[in-house]
């Protein structure tokens, strides 16, 4: 999995962060199968950083990307119901987000390295 | 075991603290402390919620909480008549890694059921569990009977 650059203030070119992860929020939601997303990675450090911090730290869940030159890093954690096979989610997910993802930004998309994490399947 | 105990790597999440960290600009004495207390709470979070890393037949890799796997197997392993799951392990095997799961067992069995043909049932119910719920075939289904109950144990569940 790549790395994201940990001093990265400046938005690469065609790349807004948030409208891409609002974005691929919306693509992934929509999947059929898909009841949810759960916390993934900055939320958890976001809700760590508000145990230690005594501050609130609940912010909306959304799917996590972060782009390094040219290639795009994905993370998703996801809640689904029953009514699917999980690979045929998952499938989904993968075809969605590399479509919408290439939609989003503009200019090139090189790699795109996609995380997805299923938290919990439910009736 | 395939269980992960943290799924990213300690130097990613310590980017995303350090990001994170950059929004509140705590006083410097504080922050390495709390940079830490923070990277401890997440680890032991990360911890409690084990995955599983599996592949879809098109090859796309994912996760999967280890909890969910054991309770399609579980489930299938108590519909079979006579025969209750005790332990489940699920361990991805297959080329690519993970595209189908060896499962080992161990279950109880009612008093009088007769092994040969529980057994066979139960790798059947779970083979078909893990195809149509998980979309990940088992390559290995081995079982091991550890415990008999008799018959009025199992209708108080």
């Amino acid at each position: 999995m790549a790395e994201k650059p940990m001093a990265e203030n400046e938005a690469p070119r065609g790349f807004d962060e948030a409208e891409v992860s609002a974005r691929l929020t919306d693509s992934v939601t929509g999947v059929e199968g898909v009841t949810g997303l759960a916390p993934g990675l900055r939320d958890m450090i976001a809700s760590a950083a508000a145990r230690v911090m005594r501050r609130s730290g609940s912010e909306p869940l959304r799917v996590e990307v972060w782009r390094t030159d040219e290639d795009f890093s994905i993370r998703v954690d996801a809640h689904l119901d029953d009514s699917r096979a999980v690979t045929e989610v998952v499938d989904e997910l993968f075809a969605v987000i590399a479509v919408d993802l290439r939609a989003a930004v503009d200019g090139p998309v090189g790699g795109i390295d996609i995380d997805v994490r299923i938290v919990s399947r439910s009736s | 075991m395939s269980d992960e105990s943290v799924d990213a790597t300690d130097a990613h999440l310590r980017g995303i603290i350090d990001e994170y960290m950059g929004a509140f600009e705590p006083d410097p004495e504080e922050s390495v402390a709390l940079r830490e207390r923070i990277f401890q709470i997440v680890r032991e979070d990360a911890a409690l919620a084990p995955a599983t890393k599996l592949t879809t037949e098109h090859g796309n890799p994912f996760r999967i909480s280890t909890a969910e796997v054991r309770g399609i197997v579980r489930r299938a392993v108590d519909a079979v008549p006579g025969i209750r799951a005790r332990s489940v392990t699920a361990t991805p095997t297959g080329d690519p890694e993970g595209s189908a799961v060896d499962i080992t067992l161990t279950v109880a069995m009612r008093a009088g059921t007769v092994f040969v043909p529980a057994a066979e049932e139960v790798r059947g119910s779970v083979a078909d569990a893990l195809t149509a719920e998980l979309g990940i075939p088992a390559m290995r289904i081995d079982i091991t009977v550890e415990d008999v109950f008799a018959a009025e144990e199992a209708a108080d569940g």
